[in-house]
């Protein structure tokens, strides 16, 4: 209870005068939700089932016939869909808000466009207005960049969409950012070129080896003088934690496959929506790729349905996917299903789209033991709609985060309230 | 449609010049779902089109001889989308020239964005794509007044005077304190508050009515048979300011607040003009009441906040109060990329607004037109109308539907069985 005290607490320091987050059940009492067509994910649809959450995870997935345990809070789902809840696998939210850009929000001191492989964006995330608005759509945790200003501009977190500050980042250092595509080319400074960018990290990578070896600068006491930068790399480099490497277009992402041969990187393709010619050397090294953004406009001498397309392509060749918004602006993280939607109307099966924006990510983010399907011990986030989870018309009446059934408000909501009653204007010359 | 179909019209198009691509036959579509936009949907239904325009519509039409007849094979027929609130093709000078706003100053009226439009832009490509038949592209929103828009069909492929739509209404861009205030602010130079972007407004048409009656006067005194007068000279902004004056320009403003919202409405008031459309028009709705008396439509974006500070108060719910206000609501796209899935914004009324589908499909069809004064032209199939049709696989106002092809007056401009972009022979560039 006490965290939920001190979000309230946090939540009117965000926005002063707004409402108190008032759980609709307590999660100390077990939640049965029945006769709901679940859509678990992992292993199929189930129709007229039941979940059964106990504290913050799932511990009963089944059919009519699960048992419901004595004391139990009943949410009838009759006529509902429930599946998991979304995970976009990148975007800003978190960390960009009103009119403040990702730039401006970053927490740190150097010139923008300074690698800053030891940064994470984690010190930066809050509980932004997006995190209230986009979670009442059914995203329930995201990927945060840390943006692409320069070739290394930091680490990603991985958040949940909960009230505090301190408990919505799960990881802190998700994954380190290598940037071959928009804005890793610095202005002013080396490297300004996209075969700078590459040089870059060839230099970088060379000097960490080199330092691991033990070569390099040295103190009066003769030990190695300890390199934040570098050291920061290193489970990065090892393969323990990803990679991101952010690449659009077939050249940016065939330096990244590139530079991850050469140096034998575990990497992640991030963006990949313009992708054509390397798809089967993705395929064929084994890389997943957090695709996005869908709405990306492709090339004059693409279709106009090769973006929407890819998906599918890249799934049909085996590549393992995400689907993303990339958001960096408001409001886009909330449209991650329709990405997924855009997905099935041009060749992506039902199930692989609902998979992208659900236990894929959870998987390649490396939380696929705790997210991402409606499974027993899993981490009840839980989305209860009136329909097609990807489509626009379906509205989403609950959102469960950590097995807490969370109120269904935001400022948006608030301003709705406010003004669909008043009947006439509140606002006067 | 079926595959015997897409074989004829192959036949057609390899053909160097069909009788039909000028519009001058007729065409018919059967058995689609058609949604009119005006009146409903009509299950089974079929359209007429001839000379490029509607003809006929409903459960069945009569088959002229030697008519092209499509079926529809239960594929959903909509009327051509329109963006009434558009800046594609602006790069007519090579990426990187900014061609959106001339902020050399705050009042640029007799400025046309026509005259920065590139037709072979690859964005209108994408847009047609989209089932995107028409659109009002204007300039920015960095001046008071930033120019004239344009009102043209997407017909891509076509030289640039095939697009612009004849006898449109001349429609002007301007802002209201906002954008205009920070642009200007940070030149040091006026106008650097809202306050003082209404005020700018205010001396720009007191200046105008001096225009206008010294030239009445002149005219007058022509009439009345005086000889050797020396005529004014001609100032093409007043000139252009005119317009909106006499009640012969729509006005267009750019506007997020509730409170930039009561100025320029205060603003009309006191000069007798009505605003035709707030363009965004976050919030709106907190004054939708006001704006609906004024006479003034509302074109928002349904799903977009925060964007800038000013849209931060932007709420999907926004159309429901404007709509119960009794204001007339229309939807835009801003950007390209939400322009692109325009009919999907459109879906999310559904969910949000408690609009029927046939409404969702008005607010970027029959409602967009209004915006350009054309409703009674294009905007619904409606018999006399400009032919402009939409075919659909899958539910346009849902994530799955997709565009299967593209008839702007009658003529057939997009098709996505067709290779390459599925643009018409025409309309191709590759060889």
């Amino acid at each position: 209870m006490s965290r939920k005290l001190l979000s309230a607490a946090l939540w009117t320091l965000v926005v002063p005068g707004a409402y108190t987050v008032v759980p609709v059940a307590a999660a100390a009492v077990p939640t049965a939700i029945t006769h709901a067509r679940l859509l678990t994910v992992s292993h199929g649809v189930i129709d007229d089932g039941t979940l059964v959450i106990a504290d913050d995870k799932l511990v009963a997935v089944g059919g009519p016939q699960t048992p419901v345990p004595p004391g139990a809070s009943i949410y009838d789902a009759s006529g509902m869909t429930v599946y998991p809840g979304l995970i976009d696998a990148l975007d800003s939210d978190g960390v960009t808000n009103g009119a403040i850009n990702q730039s401006q929000a970053r927490h740190h001191e150097y010139p923008l466009g300074t690698p800053v492989p030891d940064l994470s964006v984690a010190t930066a995330i809050k509980p932004t207005e997006n995190i209230f608005v986009d979670r009442l759509n059914g995203v329930l945790n995201a990927g945060v960049s840390p943006g692409t200003d320069g070739p290394e501009p930091g680490q990603a977190a991985f958040i949940q969409f909960t009230d505090d500050r301190a408990g919505m980042v799960l990881a802190p250092n998700l994954a380190l950012v290598l940037n071959f595509g928009k804005g890793s080319q610095r202005k002013d400074a080396y490297p300004s070129t996209a075969f700078g960018v590459a040089g870059f990290f060839r230099q970088q990578l060379t000097q960490l080896r080199d330092y691991r070896s033990g070569v390099g600068l040295r103190g009066a006491d003769g030990k190695q003088i300890p390199d934040p930068r570098l050291v920061a790399l290193i489970p990065f480099a090892d393969g323990q934690r990803p990679i991101f490497a952010y690449a659009r277009s077939d050249a940016e992402i065939g330096v990244a496959l590139d530079i991850a041969q050469e140096f034998g990187l575990q990497i992640v393709l991030v963006g990949a929506s313009g992708a054509d010619q390397e798809i089967d050397r993705i395929a064929a090294a084994k890389v997943p790729v957090i695709f996005g953004s869908i709405w990306d406009i492709p090339g004059d001498a693409q279709r106009f349905d090769h973006t929407f397309s890819l998906p599918a392509r890249l799934q049909r060749r085996g590549v393992k996917i995400a689907i993303a918004t990339f958001s960096e602006a408001a409001g886009g993280v909330r449209n991650l299903p329709y990405a997924a939607g855009y997905a099935v109307a041009y060749g992506l099966s039902y199930d692989e789209a609902l998979r992208a924006i659900t236990l894929s990510p959870a998987e390649i983010l490396g939380f696929g033991a705790s997210l991402g399907s409606l499974d027993v011990g899993k981490a009840a986030n839980i989305v209860v709609a009136n329909g097609d989870p990807l489509d626009v018309a379906t509205d989403v009446k609950q959102v469960f985060i950590r097995g807490v059934a969370i109120a269904m408000q935001s400022p948006q909501t608030v301003l709705r309230d406010k003004y669909q009653k008043v009947g006439k204007s509140a606002v006067r010359n | 449609m079926s595959g015997k179909v897409t074989a004829v019209l192959w036949c057609c198009l390899l053909c160097p010049a069909p009788a039909w691509a000028g519009g001058a036959r007729d065409l018919v579509i059967t058995h689609a779902t058609v949604m009119t936009a005006s009146h409903g949907t009509i299950l089974d239904g079929s359209v007429w089109v001839h000379d490029g325009k509607i003809a006929a519509v409903g459960t069945s039409v009569t088959v002229p001889a030697g008519a092209l007849v499509i079926d529809g094979g239960g594929d959903t027929l909509t009327p051509g989308i329109i963006d009434a609130h558009s800046h594609a093709g602006l790069d007519a000078f090579g990426p990187g020239v900014q061609e959106v706003n001339e902020m050399t100053g705050p009042f640029q009226p007799h400025l046309r964005i026509r005259d920065s439009i590139n037709t072979e832009s690859y964005e209108f490509y994408q847009l047609l794509a989209a089932g995107q038949t028409s659109q009002l592209v204007l300039p920015g929103s960095g001046d008071i007044t930033g120019g004239q828009a344009v009102a043209l069909k997407v017909k891509f492929g076509r030289p640039r005077e095939e697009w612009f739509i004849k006898g449109a209404p001349t429609s002007m861009k301007t802002a209201c304190g906002e954008t205009p205030a920070r642009v200007y602010a940070a030149k040091g130079v006026e106008p650097s508050t809202p306050e003082q972007t209404s005020l700018m407004r205010r001396r720009a048409f007191d200046e105008t009515r001096a225009y206008m009656a010294e030239w009445a006067r002149y005219r007058a005194a022509v009439k009345a048979g005086a000889k050797k007068l020396v005529p004014p000279p001609h100032d093409l902004k007043l000139e252009a300011l005119s317009g909106i004056l006499n009640g012969t320009t729509l006005v267009n403003i750019h506007c997020h607040s509730a409170e930039s919202i009561l100025a320029e409405l205060a603003i009309a008031k006191d000069y007798g003009y009505t605003i035709r459309t707030l363009h965004h028009a976050s919030a709106a709705y907190k004054v939708a009441d006001q704006v609906a008396a004024a006479g003034t439509g509302i074109l928002l974006v349904v799903d977009w906040w925060a964007d800038s500070g000013h849209a931060h108060d932007n709420i999907p719910w926004g159309a429901a109060i404007d709509r119960a206000a009794g204001a007339r609501v229309a939807v835009h796209g801003e950007a390209i990329t939400e322009t692109r899935h325009l009919t999907q914004e459109a879906g999310k009324l559904i969910r949000y607004a408690g609009y029927t589908r046939d409404e969702a499909l008005a607010a970027v069809t029959l409602n967009s037109a209004w915006v350009l004064g054309l409703e009674k032209q294009i905007g619904s199939l409606d018999v006399g109308k400009d032919a402009d049709l939409v075919i659909w696989k899958g539910d346009p106002l849902s994530v799955y539907g997709r565009v299967q092809q593209v008839y702007i007056d009658g003529e057939l401009f997009f098709d996505v069985k067709l290779p390459g972009r599925g643009l018409p022979r025409e309309a191709r560039r590759e060889p």
